[in-house]
């Protein structure tokens, strides 16, 4: 029982803080907070919410069986193959672009 | 039922939520590859409305642990009040997101219109319809304990309810942060 209250506190901080750090932002209009320090906040919030939760809700500890731990780093293993790869790729791609690969087609970015 | 059997589920969901993380993760990299692509329409920032966003957050994070609780429970009130709550609160959840879907819908920004919306739309839609399955458990569930109580295959079939339940808001912490927040990055 208390596994899950810790949990949800912990959970409910996390969540808010983020939330927090997008609202300053986009109540300053845009002002506060450069855009990577966003980017690594937010990450850095939902991945220590994700372990969190693994945690005190899925009972995923490393000292679990290994009919559990096994597939979970496989599954593990191939979603940061999948998403990191698919980002580098494409992140590639639009380098080797004459367009920006990122953005709405805007008079601006004829120009490059 | 015995332990065995009972070990045999649990490890047979377990593979199965680890298969659909995979999947998310599929339409998470095709999310993060199409998001700039908008075609000149509504882009990921526009659709961010932080208060809606965090009652929704909060809404299913509160009902995940409300699941979580209803597994230690022991009595059959108990577990019918935790079941329901869960529901209740899961519908708020889906009512959010159909309101939402249907203002981009009605505003011209429907799936058909971009890839950076169709990515968008398949990827919460995924989500959503996920959360709609495991509220039609939760009432095949509510159903069974109201009719022949808290038998040892009710409390297996709760205890993956909950693991499935609990998958759900896992996902949700990365498709606020990433599909939601970081568009103001954009």
């Amino acid at each position: 029982m208390k596994k899950y209250l810790t949990g949800f506190v912990f959970s409910v901080i996390l969540t808010l803080l983020a939330f927090w750090v997008v609202w300053v932002h986009v109540a300053s209009n845009h002002a506060y907070l450069p855009h990577t320090f966003m980017l690594w906040a937010v990450v850095a919030f939902a991945l220590v919410q994700l372990v969190v939760q693994l945690y005190f809700f899925l009972d995923i500890r490393p000292s679990r069986d290994s009919h559990t731990m096994v597939p979970f780093l496989l599954a593990l293993f191939i979603i940061v193959v999948v998403v990191g790869g698919s980002l580098w790729i494409m992140q590639n791609l639009s380098h080797s672009q004459t367009t920006p690969f990122r953005g709405t087609p805007s008079p601006q970015n004829d120009l490059y | 039922m015995s332990t065995h059997q009972h070990n045999h589920s649990l490890f047979g969901l377990w593979l199965y939520i680890l298969s659909d993380c995979v999947l998310f993760a599929g339409l998470f990299a095709t999310f993060a590859v199409l998001r700039g692509q908008t075609f000149g329409n509504l882009s990921g920032s526009d659709l961010l409305h932080l208060s809606t966003l965090l009652v929704q957050t909060l809404v299913l994070l509160t009902s995940s642990m409300i699941i979580g609780l209803t597994t230690q429970a022991k009595s059959r009130g108990v577990i019918l009040f935790g079941l329901a709550a869960t529901f209740i609160l899961g519908l708020v959840f889906i009512g959010f997101e159909i309101q939402e879907f249907a203002g981009l819908v009605a505003a011209g920004a429907g799936p058909g219109h971009s890839a950076f919306l169709s990515s968008f739309f398949v990827l919460v839609g995924t989500h959503g319809l996920h959360v709609a399955v495991g509220m039609l458990w939760m009432l095949i569930l509510g159903v069974q304990v109201w009719l022949h109580g808290t038998t040892h295959a009710f409390s297996r079939r709760l205890t993956m309810l909950a693991l499935f339940w609990h998958f759900l808001d896992i996902v949700w912490i990365a498709i606020f942060s990433i599909v939601y927040l970081l568009s103001t990055t954009l």
